[in-house]
């Protein structure tokens, strides 16, 4: 039915982006949380940085990565000689497809702060609570649900990644090859026509279920807060 | 009373300088003024949500704001809690954890809180599951909890119904004599500052700078022109000594105020307010009529107008304040003078209570 390869490329695919959502998040929450609460300047000139890989060719990212992480760069180097090199490697395929995911993560969660009345932090912070006891008992909570659709979507853009991907890492099957990268393979090879579109219905699942689960985490957060 | 807060500050609003001078007794003071008066960013500069141009603010004897010195103490430690007008109940905590969220009362004390402002049934609800007037009393139990130094109410009564206004102006005075705390309670209505208030601060154009115990500010003549009251009239503290007949009477030096028996105890201090269209004058007792209520005063004061005169009376043995406004028509008549001794005729129904303190219970 499913062939190791085949397998093999699915497991990764998890890997790889179950990965660079976990460590865009963190990035995201608070990237996201600045843009929404503060003005400082050169904020424009972020904005257009953070958003670049959303209109950059993917290409382009996986290009830049290639250049500053390859072993023959100087951070690139000095990364091998400690063992954390990135480049050729399943990590590589994360950083590529988490920095590919972050911009949107950013942007849904960014919205999910600006969606919260300034009141809320007002008046917790009238009752004594400082910054951190705000964050986590007021802004986080309440954003919740769009941090949980941006990790969806984050997740499903991670599984999807293709460009900067082969670009940064190659398509070395068993070690940097996802999913889309084993159906181009597939699609490349003749013959290959079934396994390509068994790969086609693969990538849909972990893209189709990610937004499954983000939709119902969300909503049984607004039916628990009455918005629903 | 005891000062709580000194405010002595400036800011801008656009193009216009605000100015507040005042300070802050314990007690429950209204800070009143007309919509657009300035009275909400006055509290927030207060709290700390807001930054004053110049000026301190000192609470407790600790400065919180000092533009001078360079000092800003942030909200979460001037301890000055703010409920503001749309209550802001966390809408992902249910009620008990929004009045706990800042709990630093024993639990026995906050469900007792609870239990005088009716939401105990209420704490494992959600807010959405909640009327806008339980919000309002979550938001004032959850102030109160965080054991603030100074409690600041934004219009607390806008929005409810008559009847739930009463209520909601016994609850804030009966829980301030439960905690003991000093509140502020912003209103544009001289009825809730009459009712609820110890003191108040008067407020128009971004200015704060007339305040003082509440008869104070009450006869200040700003007071009139900017509440638009067209008749003040007199608050006058007093006890009930007396019931009979369905109605209680209370003491004026030896006389008796009588007015109809709401089942107010013996011995509590009530708070009433005459207008002076309601009261009429007598050279003399007069026989056969339906005023219960015939006061023997002197009159000190006569200040004609063009059509009307304002009388200013003072009961016999007492150091209490009765107005009376008259026609001209019947000033000429009675021939009034300065130094006259009338009689202030006050019918029993025209007496408002305000206020009704039991007689063990604290303040006024």
């Amino acid at each position: 039915m499913i062939s190791d390869f085949e397998l093999a490329a699915l497991t990764l695919s998890f890997k790889v982006a179950i990965w660079a959502t976990l460590l865009s998040l963190p990035f995201a929450i608070l990237i996201g949380l600045v843009m929404a609460r503060r003005s400082f300047p050169g904020k424009t000139f972020v904005e257009v940085l953070i958003h670049a890989p959303l209109v950059v060719p993917p290409v382009v990212v996986g290009y830049l990565l290639l250049i500053a992480l390859a072993p023959n760069s100087a951070f690139g180097g000095w990364l091998e000689a400690v063992g954390l090199s990135p480049a050729f490697k399943w990590q590589g395929a994360a950083l590529a497809s988490g920095l590919m995911a972050l911009p949107l993560m950013i942007r849904a969660i960014r919205q999910a702060f600006e969606a919260e009345p300034k009141a809320y932090r007002e008046v917790a912070s009238t009752l004594g609570a400082g910054p951190w006891r705000r964050f986590w008992r007021i802004s986080l909570p309440l954003a919740l649900p769009g941090i949980l659709s941006a990790t969806a979507l984050g997740f499903a853009r991670a599984v999807g990644e293709f460009g900067a991907t082969i670009t940064f890492v190659a398509n070395i099957p068993g070690l940097t090859q996802t999913l889309p990268l084993a159906l181009y393979s597939a699609a490349q090879s003749p013959g290959g026509e079934a396994a390509a579109a068994r790969l086609a219905l693969l990538c849909l699942i972990p893209a189709l279920g990610s937004l499954a689960v983000s939709e119902w985490l969300s909503r049984r957060a607004r039916v628990k807060r009455g918005l629903a | 009373m005891k000062t709580v807060a000194q405010v002595d500050i400036t800011w801008h609003t656009g193009n216009t300088t605000g100015e507040a001078c005042f300070s802050l007794s314990t007690g429950v003071t209204a800070l009143i003024g007309p919509s657009g008066a300035g009275k909400t960013t006055l509290a927030r500069l207060i709290a700390g949500l807001e930054t004053p141009d110049t000026g301190t603010i000192t609470l407790g004897g600790h400065t919180v704001f000092d533009s001078q010195k360079h000092v800003t103490e942030p909200a979460q430690s001037r301890g000055i809690a703010l409920v503001p007008q749309e209550s802001a109940i966390f809408p992902h905590m249910t009620v008990y954890e929004n009045i706990s969220f800042a709990c630093r009362i024993g639990e026995t004390e906050l469900m007792d809180l609870c239990e005088k402002a009716g939401i105990r049934h209420l704490l494992d609800n959600r807010p959405h599951q909640i009327s806008g007037g339980e919000a309002r009393r979550v938001a004032i139990i959850r102030a109160m909890a965080s054991a603030p130094k100074l409690l600041i109410l934004d219009e607390p009564l806008n929005g409810l119904d008559p009847l739930r206004r009463k209520d909601m102006m016994a609850l804030i005075r009966k829980l301030h004599h439960t905690t003991g705390q000093a509140v502020v309670m912003i209103t544009h209505q001289a009825e809730e500052m009459l009712t609820v208030a110890d003191s108040a601060v008067l407020m128009d154009g971004l200015r704060a700078t007339i305040h003082g115990p509440l008869h104070t500010v009450f006869s200040h003549p700003e007071t009139a022109r900017l509440l638009q009251l067209d008749d003040a009239g007199e608050l006058i503290a007093a006890e009930i000594c007396d019931r009979a007949d369905g109605m209680v009477a209370c003491a004026l030096g030896e006389q008796k105020l009588w007015l109809t028996d709401d089942g107010e105890e013996m011995g509590s201090k009530v708070r009433l307010r005459i207008l002076g269209r309601d009261v009429a004058i007598s050279r003399s007792r007069v026989e056969g009529i339906s005023v219960i209520n015939q006061i023997e005063c002197c009159l000190v004061h006569v200040n004609r107008g063009d059509r009307s005169a304002a009388l200013m009376l003072v009961p016999k043995g007492t150091d209490l304040h009765l107005t009376s406004r008259i026609t001209c028509r019947s000033l000429d008549a009675l021939a009034l003078r300065e130094g006259d001794t009338v009689y202030a005729l006050v019918k029993a129904v025209a007496v408002k209570e305000l206020v009704v303190t039991a007689r063990n219970a604290g303040g006024s």
